[in-house]
């Protein structure tokens, strides 16, 4: 599993992993190596088990073709690595922090498959077990319900002699279980959430079962009829068992993991304090930057408590600063910054296990921490280039020419907005509006956006894209007219849309950066090639053909 | 024993006051919602017999089809608006089908033209918010079995012919498509015309279920299962193509098969449904869309509100108050349990998530206990007790957010109710379910006592709403006699002199009452000049049960105003212990009232009730 996963990520990347540096003494195009750059060599050993993971993640047939590509790709590592700038790179905080997280989920990945998956176990009577049920199909009808008082109701109305049909239509919303009386046709192994199937396949046709516990709620289950395949011999067993084995040890993944978190982690002793993690969202939000304007004591707020451990907003905020842009953007919230200490908390712990084991030093997970860093690299190179790159404005001219309908001035509308937090009081708010009141004044007065409510309400223009699911609404309503109340996350919005632009075509100067942009995009692997063939130039490169040609897989 | 029992009373009339009184924080106490609701004063139009305005639209034998009694071929004529009710016109007669078979097929040619034509008489009734019943598209007299909620009935738009194909070129279910037909443009110029004289209407919202002209209906019978729209019904079985009957077959509101009913989940009408009506919502609510509703209605009344979901009316109401935050939603909550005679307790709509208001037909079901029944007449305290409670079960501000109302489409006329005495409220209440039922007109006493319940109406809390023509001298049985044309003064109506009960009847006059419109009148006027009357808290001051006399006072800031209703049949002479010196002025006779120290001492006619301000 844990090679899989690696797979993977060498497949998002599109360039190659892995290469070693050959060694330093007398560089000699000799059977064991199959280029030599400069003062570097590539080494046949490596070249050979790169290309070999190459063809195994992509599924592709062995040819001469793809084995130039793939030593072509490592010649080009080689230039970029040594004979290319690289300080800004290896300077980014950014990409330290990308780093040091790519270190850690794979530290964990193997942690995972190590002290979690690998003790998964399937016993032969469980493996009997989905044998034989996969061998018989069920037909049953059920009725749901969320909670277990609920689910007792219902159990006690039919054993009255209430009819599914009956509590059906009115215990569904969907309107096929609704009138079908909650038939749910065949199943058989594995169709089924696991505790409604343990049940079904322990009843006898026609048989109702008290309300079972599920992962959505309660069911009472009534089973209808139960059709077995014929004959089920132990041939046909031991040809399926390995195949039940693995399907059955991976639908167990997720208990395992949630028993394991279990021991290492007690979420009943984290508490948060709410007052504080606003301030703190504020400025995860805000302060990309600032955190010299930060006062300490804000800092030494706490903000969180785990086992007797407290957490301060400072500490908390360093450790979040650490997460990459990618994921920390996405903590925009209360909810989701509680998962994310939650989080944070639970990989430290399992880190400090991992780290008491000595995982890091494992050779697959250092292997795989150093493909990790080698697309990490070449993902900041290949932007760097990219953004590097000089493309003489006589070519973007044409290029825009070409897709002139692309580059568009974005519309933009001018809005005027009353925000508060109760509806009663927006709707107050409307009347006094359509009563003749000065919208500015009341904005002032009452909304609760400060910046703009200082303005009167004015938003001033703005692309339309910032509304989000209001868009459509302000884009569509006249001049004038007042909108709402429209609620927005945790507040009730008045509106009135003071003007509109429509989009327009850019002219060449206006959209120049952007065709620089898209032309970028376009035109990235030329353009990388360029970069490569002018770092080739000052380089010389050997390499033996007649080996790559030649060697057997 | 008769000391005994007076000291009982008494002794009760003390804890009613402090029910009553209902000690308020006025800082904390919450307004009356919508801002309009506790001035309003209601009047309830049944569009097809209200005015006939316009006679090139009028209904014609086609525009029944898909109607009740689904007879199309028999002769046919619109009826004559000012013809004796009971007896059958000659086409009528020629099909042998008697009264209650024709009067469905009856069309009077009420249109919006007529409403328009006489929102000056309203304005000089002065009332000041109408309720409409239905007016979308849709084939029979009542409206209440949609064709559409997109368009308002083309019979009552001045251009029949032209909104058909202005419809045809519509997808009823893309709001896009939505045109504006010649009936729409008519009954938004109403709109106009009302908002401009100060007058509010809302609209009959009928959400439970359509009618089976009804497009999405029509598209589910036509392509069966495959329909886009087979889930908003509830298709019990569908037509066997191969075999020669119709095995067709829905659920229907209340096993009616002219209303099929729309589909319910846990949340309410489902979603595709509920999207829909909010479209609907919109688009009458907001008809230019510009974000200003003042181009449209001010609320909605909505027929069978108990049985839709609570969840989709907390969805409704979101919806309404985004568009317009000062519309009025009310609920019709009618019967509990029709068989055993208990209506339905309106209050868990009413917790300031779902209605504003109720359509009150507790509140009429009591007032006729009171002051029309005789043998199961309830007494004084007891009326006052009832009434007390009926009030404690919502917050404090509701009390002026419901329609008070006695009558309307769906019961006897309130002058019939007084000929009937001693009926539960709204049962066995016409010819066809009860022989004894009297169809005459009330007579001097019992017109009297109309008088006595519209003087305790209009001193009330709460929105009064009074059914067209009542003020004009109206009576009619339950259904279909409730819905009679309306009287006006500009026309010559032939006496009642058919009869289809048991009970003989003599030959009424029908002409329109000047003396009770007059009084009407007086009575609005009064409540809208007076704001202790409209927003006034209440509390009980005197109570009497031998004499059958009480007292109340309606007190806001400085202003306060004494009702004294004396509701037996003879003269009384009470006198009041108030709590400080004052004088009094009638304000029906503009008389001045002394007191003798504390002592107010009074005397009230038979049936009669006295409106004192403190002066």
């Amino acid at each position: 599993m844990l090679i899989g996963k690696f797979k993977y990520i060498s497949i998002i990347s599109g360039l190659l992993l892995v290469f070693t540096l050959g060694c330093k003494k007398e560089l000699k195009l000799d059977d064991q190596t199959v280029a030599i750059v400069g003062k570097y060599s590539v080494a046949f050993k490596d070249y050979k088990s790169r290309y070999q993971e190459y063809l195994d993640a992509t599924y592709q047939k062995d040819n001469l073709f793809l084995r130039l590509g793939v030593l072509r790709n490592m010649i080009n590592e080689i230039l970029l690595r040594n004979y290319d700038d690289n300080k800004e790179i290896f300077e980014n905080p950014e990409f330290k922090k990308e780093i040091n997280w790519a270190k850690k989920e794979m530290v964990l990945a193997y942690l995972k498959e190590e002290d979690i998956y690998s003790k998964i176990e399937v016993s032969d009577e469980q493996a009997r077990k989905a044998f034989m049920r996969l061998n018989e199909k069920i037909a049953a009808r059920h009725l749901y319900a969320p909670t277990e008082e609920e689910a007792y109701r219902l159990y006690n109305l039919l054993m009255k002699g209430a009819s599914f049909d009956s509590l059906a239509r009115v215990v569904f919303t969907d309107s096929t279980l609704k009138n079908n009386g909650g038939y749910l046709g065949y199943f058989t192994w594995g169709d089924m959430d696991p505790a409604f199937e343990d049940a079904a396949y322990g009843m006898k046709p026609g048989e109702i079962s008290k309300p079972v516990k599920t992962a959505q709620g309660y069911s009472i289950i009534k089973v209808e009829d139960r059709k077995k395949a014929p004959i089920l011999t132990e041939t046909e067993y031991l040809k399926k068992k390995e195949q039940i084995i693995r399907i059955l040890k991976i639908s167990k993944k997720k208990e395992y993991e949630r028993k394991y978190l279990k021991t290492v982690f007690d979420e009943q002793k984290l508490s948060f304090n709410d007052e504080s993690l606003k301030q703190l969202l504020d400025l995860i939000k805000n302060g990309e930057s600032s955190s010299k304007e930060i006062s300490p004591t804000v800092l030494k707020r706490e903000a969180a408590e785990y086992d007797g451990q407290k957490l301060s907003i400072g500490t908390v905020l360093k450790e979040i600063r650490q997460i990459p842009y990618y994921h920390r953007k996405r903590i925009d919230n209360l909810k989701k910054l509680k998962a994310a200490i939650k989080g944070l908390l639970i990989n430290n712990t399992l880190l400090n296990i991992a780290e008491e084991k000595n995982y890091a030093q494992v050779p697959e997970v250092k292997r795989a921490i150093q493909n990790a860093e080698n697309n990490l690299y070449l993902k900041y190179k290949r932007k760097e280039v990219l953004a590097k790159a000089q493309v003489p404005d006589s070519v973007l001219r044409v290029y825009y020419r070409k897709k002139i309908k692309k580059f568009n001035k974005p519309p933009l509308i001018d809005v005027r907005e009353i925000l508060v937090k109760d509806f009663q009081r927006a709707l107050r708010l409307k009347k006094r509006l359509l009563d003749g009141e000065d919208f500015a004044a009341l904005a002032k007065k009452y909304s609760l956006r400060q910046w703009s409510a200082q303005k009167g309400g004015e938003i001033g223009y703005s692309e339309l894209d910032r509304f989000g699911n209001l868009k459509k609404i302000l884009w569509d309503a006249p001049v004038g007219k007042i909108i709402g109340p429209v609620k927005i996350e945790d507040y009730y919005g008045l509106f009135r849309v003071e003007g509109k632009i429509e989009s327009k075509p850019m002219t060449f100067e206006e959209a120049k950066e952007a065709v620089l942009e898209e032309y970028k995009g376009e035109f990235q692997t030329e353009l990388m090639r360029d970069y490569l063939k002018k770092l080739r130039q000052k380089v010389p490169v050997k390499r033996n053909l007649n080996l790559v040609k030649k060697f057997i897989l | 024993m008769k000391n005994c029992y007076h000291l009982q009373f008494f002794f009760m009339i003390f804890i009613l006051t402090t029910l009553f009184a209902c000690r308020v924080d006025y800082a904390t106490l919450e307004e009356p919602q919508p801002s309009w609701i506790a001035d309003a004063v209601f009047y309830q139009i049944f569009p097809e017999r209200f005015r006939n305005g316009d006679n090139t639209n009028d209904p014609d034998k086609k525009s029944l089809y898909g109607s009740y009694p689904h007879d199309t071929t028999s002769e046919w004529h619109l009826s004559p608006w000012t013809s004796d009710w009971y007896k059958l016109q000659p086409w009528e007669k020629a099909n042998g089908k008697g009264f209650a078979y024709n009067a469905q097929r009856r069309r009077y040619g009420g249109d919006l033209e007529g409403i328009i034509e006489k929102l000056d008489y309203l304005k000089d009734l002065g009332i000041n918010a109408i309720y409409l019943n239905p007016v979308f598209e849709s084939p029979s007299l009542h409206k209440y079995d949609a064709t559409t909620y997109i368009h308002i009935d083309d019979n009552f738009g001045p251009n029949p012919q032209i909104d058909q194909r202005i419809i045809q070129g519509e997808d009823p279910s893309d709001p896009k498509t939505w045109r504006w037909t010649s009936a729409d443009s008519l009954f938004l110029k109403l709109i106009r015309e009302a908002h401009l004289r100060n007058i509010r209407i809302i609209i009959d919202g009928v959400f439970n279920h359509v009618g089976i002209t009804h497009w999405a209906f029509l598209d589910v019978r036509k392509n069966g299962p495959k329909s886009k729209f087979k889930d908003w019904f509830t298709i019990l079985s569908w037509d066997d193509p191969s075999t020669p009957q119709d095995e067709f077959k829905y659920k229907g509101w209340n096993n009616v098969a002219e209303l099929p009913e729309l589909k319910e989940d846990a949340n309410g009408l489902i979603p595709p449904i509920r999207d829909h009506i909010f479209s609907v919502v919109e688009r009458w609510m907001d008809p230019n869309q510009d974000g200003d509703p003042s181009d449209g209605i001010d609320g909605w009344r909505l027929d069978v509100a108990e049985m839709i979901h609570h969840n989709f009316w907390k969805d409704f109401r979101i919806k309404v108050k985004t568009v317009n935050p000062d519309a009025y939603i009310t609920g019709e909550i009618f019967w509990d349990d029709w068989k055993n005679n208990k209506l339905m307790n309106p209050a868990p709509w009413l917790k300031g998530d779902e209605f504003d208001g109720v359509m009150n037909y507790q509140w009429a079901a009591l007032v006729t206990n009171y002051f029309i029944d005789k043998k199961n007449k309830i007494s004084t305290a007891s009326f006052l007790k009832r009434l007390a409670e009926l009030d404690k079960r919502y917050d404090y501000r509701f009390r002026f957010q419901l329609l008070n109302l006695m009558d309307s489409h769906d019961t006897d006329r309130l002058a019939s109710n007084i000929v009937n005495p001693d009926l539960f409220y709204d049962k066995r209440v016409s010819p066809f379910d009860n022989p004894e039922y009297d169809v005459r007109k009330p007579n001097a006493d019992e017109w009297q006592k109309l008088k006595l319940i519209a003087l305790f109406q209009f001193t009330c809390q709460g929105a009064p709403m009074i059914y067209y023509g009542t003020e004009s001298g109206m009576w009619g049985a339950d259904d279909p006699d409730c819905r009679k044309p309306m009287v006006w003064d500009d026309m010559v109506y032939e006496p009642e002199r058919a009869n289809i009960s048991k009970k003989p009847r003599p030959v009424d006059t029908v002409a329109f009452d000047y003396d009770l419109f007059e009084y009407y009148k007086k009575l609005i006027h009064l409540r809208r000049k007076e704001i202790a009357l409209r927003r006034g808290s209440l509390k009980v001051l005197y109570g009497n049960n031998e004499k059958d006399v009480f007292a109340f006072t309606r007190t806001h800031a400085d202003d306060e105003i004494l009702v004294v209703i004396n509701n037996s049949d003879q003269n009384q002479a009470i006198e009041i212990k108030m709590n400080k010196k004052a004088q009094w002025k009638n304000l029906l006779t503009d008389e001045v009232v002394y007191q003798k120290e504390l002592q107010l001492p009074l005397t009230v006619k038979k049936k009669a009730g006295l409106i004192l301000k403190r002066i």
